[in-house]
């Protein structure tokens, strides 16, 4: 059994699959960092790539453009966000009940277009996503080339945005000002700073990355729309955030981790193992449990993460 | 319950029909046959009524659940957790005990669903009292590791002989007893209907109740009066996630009567959905859930007879909730000028 694990090609196609499953958490994840970052904690980030996923596939579908795919991603994803942020901010309501609102009517609109548009059965319609590139040269390196520079753009694209991120959120005024809202939403608004458009800011960056992440599925990782395809994903990325303790380089490591729990929970069921796979597909969430109770104290988590600014109270 | 807030939810009830009649119409049908439809399956004979009862005690109690946390200002995401845990438990001991009378068998294992789910919210509920964390995030993290344990338990250490990965059946010694014949309802709401009327006892009618009520209206208020709040947080998880563990105990000992995997998803969820548009009151719960168990149930006779989809319903669902959310916040929000002017 252990022969069938330890060979290159099982090994080759682990961190594959890990990369390419850890790709929509980490855009998702990165957004959610500038959202909580400044305050707001946004479960509804399932419902937020639902759209993201049916924008990208109808963006695609209908321009028979990739790129279009991925604007369509993006613009969902924000609108469906400032659904919640109008709810969340402009409404003073509470985040986590709001955030519950996008996911149940993300659910059913999405679906509800979809099949307006498809029918109630059939075969799911497939479309043409975004294929492989290998970049030159390096991607002939033997095995490092395979793993690392054999992916579609898509991939490449939110590795880069992992330093972008840190560049945003710790060496730009825009970052620091996020900061201050999410630490400390009072002190930021005596000295200047507009709370709630900073909110706001943060919201579409979460909703135009989370969007992306959805999109991602539907047009470079299965090129298809399926009901329920994010299938609880918002819901890790809420974890990894936690996780990676509200830093790139740690949602970083948190993405590849629940990553590669998962494409070894498909592998070794592939593979016919007896094992108990769920525990695997546990992990990630007992490691967070685990995390949030032992390493991660108070004071990492933004001081003001969750809770509405209501101006002019104490 | 306050009439405002009936009023207000009965026009957020309405207006999502509303406008979920104009999308009916967008589609080409007119949106009171399609309603008419909807009635018609969920009420047009004996047997569809039933299934409506069977989705409603359910709803009942999730929703029943996550009031009762935010009673006490705790947001419990966790009920679809709590309920298969509740399930668990239920299954494992009425199969484990299946030698025993009913009338200790019965109630045993009414009572192991709410140990478990107790268990499953009071794990977030003791990490927020002794270590101050988010509930919100633990009750969900706690969501996916109860549907992996009971998918684990399913196929491997509970799971009958056979091909299906699924539990052998429970005694009908812990079934319960079918209440109308020729439908699918049996005592489960009489129970359900019981535990309302108590939570709303203890809730509203009892020196601990108005404690947690406390709490959840102004926990800084609540230390100064004296009052322990941690230990209500504590304790209104435990409540909060054995009442959602019910929901799995009449699910397996009323419906299903054994463990399979992919039990009841959804009941969880729509618990969160229930208790707001409720206003959180158990009798506004019981009332919603019922509503839900309609739409439920006569969604499918309308997707059938008019071609409207079933995915109609969370739609509707979904502008709900939002208009009831919405309008609470606005109230908020005219307080709060109301008392700058006083001011």
């Amino acid at each position: 059994m252990l022969k069938m694990i330890f060979t290159e090609a099982f090994m080759v196609g682990l961190i594959i699959s890990t990369i390419r499953l850890a790709t929509p958490l980490l855009y998702a994840a990165l957004g959610e960092m500038f959202s909580q970052r400044a305050g707001v904690t946004n479960i509804g980030l399932e419902g937020i790539m639902t759209v993201g996923t049916l924008a990208g596939f109808f963006g695609v579908f209908i321009t028979g453009n990739m790129w279009m795919g991925v604007l369509a991603g993006i613009l969902g994803g924000i609108l469906a966000n400032m659904v919640f942020a109008f709810g969340a901010i402009t409404l003073n309501g509470d985040q986590t009940v709001n955030g519950m609102v996008v996911n149940i009517l993300a659910a059913g609109v999405c679906t509800y277009i979809y099949r307006t548009f498809f029918g109630l059965k059939g075969e799911p319609t497939q479309i043409n996503g975004f294929s492989d590139f290998n970049i030159p040269i390096l991607s002939d390196i033997p095995v490092i080339g395979k793993i690392f520079f054999s992916h579609n753009v898509l991939v490449y694209l939110v590795f880069i945005l992992v330093p972008v991120a840190w560049i945003i959120l710790y060496k730009t005024t825009f970052g620091l000002k996020l900061r201050s809202v999410g630490e400390h939403p009072k002190a930021a608004d005596s000295l200047g700073i507009n709370v709630n458009w900073t909110r706001y800011l943060a919201l579409a960056i979460s909703g135009s990355m989370a969007g992306l992440g959805g999109a991602y599925l539907s047009i470079a990782y299965m090129n298809k729309y399926l009901d329920n395809m994010v299938a609880g994903r918002g819901f890790i990325v809420l974890a990894a955030v936690i996780f990676g303790k509200w830093k790139p380089q740690g949602i970083l490591g948190a993405v590849l981790l629940f990553g590669f729990a998962d494409a070894l929970q498909l592998r070794l069921q592939a593979l016919g193992f007896q094992i108990p796979y769920q525990f695997l597909v546990m992990l990630p969430y007992v490691l967070t449990l685990v995390a949030l109770v032992g390493v991660i104290g108070k004071t990492v988590a933004p001081a003001a993460n969750g809770q509405p600014f209501k101006r002019g109270t104490r | 319950m306050k009439t405002r807030s009936i009023i207000l939810s009965i026009s957020s009830i309405l207006l999502a029909l509303v406008l979920g009649g104009f999308l009916i119409l967008a589609q080409g049908v007119n949106p009171l046959t399609a309603y008419y439809h909807l009635i018609r399956g969920a009420f047009g004979s004996m047997g569809s009524f039933g299934e409506t009862i069977v989705k409603t005690v359910p709803l009942i109690f999730t929703g029943l659940g996550v009031a009762f946390a935010y009673t006490c200002g705790l947001i419990n995401i966790g009920a679809e957790g709590q309920l298969l845990m509740g399930a668990l438990g239920a299954t494992t001991f009425a199969l484990t005990f299946s030698y025993l009378p009913r009338i200790i068998l019965f109630p045993m294992s009414v009572l192991a669903a709410f140990v478990f789910g107790g268990i499953w919210g009071g794990i977030p509920g003791i990490l927020k009292a002794k270590k101050g964390l988010n509930e919100i995030i633990n009750t969900i993290l706690l969501n996916y590791i109860a549907i992996q344990l009971v998918s684990w338990a399913v196929k491997s250490p509970l799971r009958e002989p056979g091909p299906y990965p699924q539990t052998a059946q429970l005694p009908q010694t812990a079934w319960f007893a079918s209440l109308i014949p020729k439908t699918r309802i049996n005592t489960s709401i009489l129970l359900a209907l019981v535990v309302a009327a108590i939570v709303w006892y203890f809730l509203y009618h009892t020196a601990q109740g108005y404690k947690m009520r406390v709490v959840g209206f102004n926990r800084h208020a609540a230390e100064y009066a004296g009052i322990n709040v941690n230990a209500n947080f504590l304790w209104a998880m435990i409540i909060s996630g054995g009442l959602a563990g019910l929901a799995g105990s009449v699910e397996i000992m009323g419906i299903q009567h054994r463990l399979l995997d992919g039990l009841a998803s959804g009941y969880g969820f729509d618990g969160i959905a229930i208790a707001l548009i409720g206003q959180t009151h158990p009798l506004g719960i019981v009332i919603t859930a019922f509503l839900f168990g309609v739409l439920r149930t006569g969604a499918n006779t309308m997707q059938r007879s008019v071609g409207i989809q079933t995915s109609l319903v969370d739609i509707i669902q979904g502008m709900v909730i939002f208009f009831v959310v919405a309008a609470n916040s606005i109230e908020w929000l005219k307080k709060k000028k109301a008392n700058k002017e006083v001011c």
